[in-house]
């Protein structure tokens, strides 16, 4: 009785965080405004990352970025109020397809959703070729 | 001997204190949460208290079997007690500098280390497999030198509401006698940070004078942002995913295995061991940030130039 008490508790308590948290904090989601917000984070990520060709989703989210170093490529794409960068390498991704509404990329990680990428034709022409011949 | 649950006892003013640090984050700009992450943080802490409810008797049982094995019997006293603690908090440092360095332990702990955010929250983002991994083990010297299971489980609850309090950005720093021996926010902030420098430091529970002695103590620089999370951060909120990512990661680079060489890798390695030195270690992209930095200094003029 005791612990079942506790328990229904220590959910009583889990809804008030909850509800505190999205009446003080709202539920904004992140957007990314511009190139030198991807390349900062990718800079504080990728010890000697230098910024190559990139390009930004329309409606800002997410981005593709390529590490001039050493032509690495990265994808940055908004997961919450924050952002999440992958290494997009053979293994990393899984698939990649071209749509009216821009690129859209499967990643073998479970845990990373399918993204659309709202690019223009000639963007989405261009990376779905860099990606294409690293998949092959 | 029958003695309180700490953590027990604590709950509510767990959820005080998030409320009050909600607030203060909110009204004084300093900290920061996200309703979906505190939601996954909590409901990580909720679903370990069943399990930990469904499965304490593992913990009971590995007691009773390794009791009758002590070496002494120390009894109830106040002075066992505080060096029952003491010992119980190395112990802790021990495991938990395990669980960053072999894959099958981080497999668990990643799960409270992967939040984006550094909160009261997070604190209580707890794992739901730790029964599995046979981290109880790190408990055995304490069996073995005679501490009675109620003070070893009274003691260990005391550290983990003593671990509660330094999950915040709230608190700057503490007096310096404080910092020099005790774990506070500012050295369990570095422990959470995935900046290069911080990577696998800080490992103390209580007393961060494990760590100088041991050689994995690192001061906060306030000059340098804090990252919190893992190196490759979680694009999710769903504390089932939170809690199998590792395991299911593990499994799958199990079964492309070709050698018992690889299996052990994969599994008593240090996380993100590959075969073939392609995935990203702590101790890789240690090394990758201090050429990087090597170069950097090497390349920046002195002033007489």
């Amino acid at each position: 009785m005791g612990l079942l008490l506790y328990f229904i508790g220590s959910l009583a308590g889990v809804a008030l965080m909850i509800g505190l948290n999205v009446a003080l904090f709202g539920r904004k989601r992140a957007r990314l405004a511009s190139q030198a917000e991807a390349e900062a984070m990718l800079a504080a990520e990728v010890p000697g990352f230098r910024a190559g060709r990139f390009a930004l989703a329309a409606d800002g989210g997410g981005a593709l970025m390529e590490n001039a170093g050493d032509a690495t490529l990265y994808l940055i794409a908004p997961v919450g109020q924050k952002f999440v960068s992958r290494k997009l390498d053979r293994a990393a991704l899984k698939t990649i397809s071209r749509t009216s509404g821009g690129l859209t990329l499967q990643l073998a990680d479970f845990t990373f959703p399918q993204l659309t990428l709202k690019l223009d034709a000639a963007q989405s022409g261009d990376w779905e070729q860099r990606l294409d011949k690293m998949l092959r | 001997m029958h003695l309180p649950n700490p953590v027990e006892l604590a709950t509510p003013f767990f959820v005080l204190f998030v409320v009050i640090e909600m607030l203060y984050a909110r009204f004084a700009l300093r900290g920061e949460y996200e309703a979906r992450d505190t939601a996954a943080s909590l409901f990580m802490g909720f679903g370990s208290t069943i399990i930990g409810a469904l499965f304490g008797f593992v913990f009971v049982a590995f007691a009773a079997w390794i009791w009758p094995y002590r070496f002494f019997d120390l009894g109830w006293s106040l002075p066992v007690f505080v060096v029952c603690f003491v010992l119980d908090d190395l112990s802790y440092y021990w495991w938990h500098r395990a669980s960053h360095r072999i894959r099958w332990l981080w497999a668990d702990h990643v799960q409270h280390h992967s939040s984006r955010y550094f909160n009261l929250s997070t604190a209580l983002r707890q794992p739901w497999t730790g029964t599995f991994t046979f981290g109880l083990l790190f408990k055995a010297p304490l069996f073995l030198l005679g501490f009675p299971l109620p003070m070893i489980v009274f003691v260990h609850g005391i550290n983990l509401v003593y671990q509660y309090w330094i999950h915040t950005e709230a608190i700057g720093t503490m007096p310096r006698w404080f910092e020099a021996v005790m774990n506070t926010p500012s050295h369990h902030r570095v422990h959470h940070a995935t900046n290069a420098r911080y990577l696998d430091s800080n490992y103390a529970g209580v007393f961060i004078v494990w760590d100088k002695m041991f050689g994995s103590f690192v001061a906060e620089d306030a000059n340098e942002p804090l990252r919190y999370s893992i190196v490759k951060n979680l694009a999710t909120f769903n504390p089932l995913k939170v809690a199998l990512h590792e395991w299911i990661g593990m499994v799958t680079d199990l079964s492309k295995s070709r050698s018992l060489k690889e299996i052990a890798g994969y599994v008593f390695g240090p996380p993100g061991w590959s075969p073939d030195g392609s995935r990203d270690t702590s101790d890789s992209i240690k090394a990758r940030w201090r050429a990087f930095r090597s170069a950097q200094t090497a390349r920046t003029p002195s002033p007489a130039e």
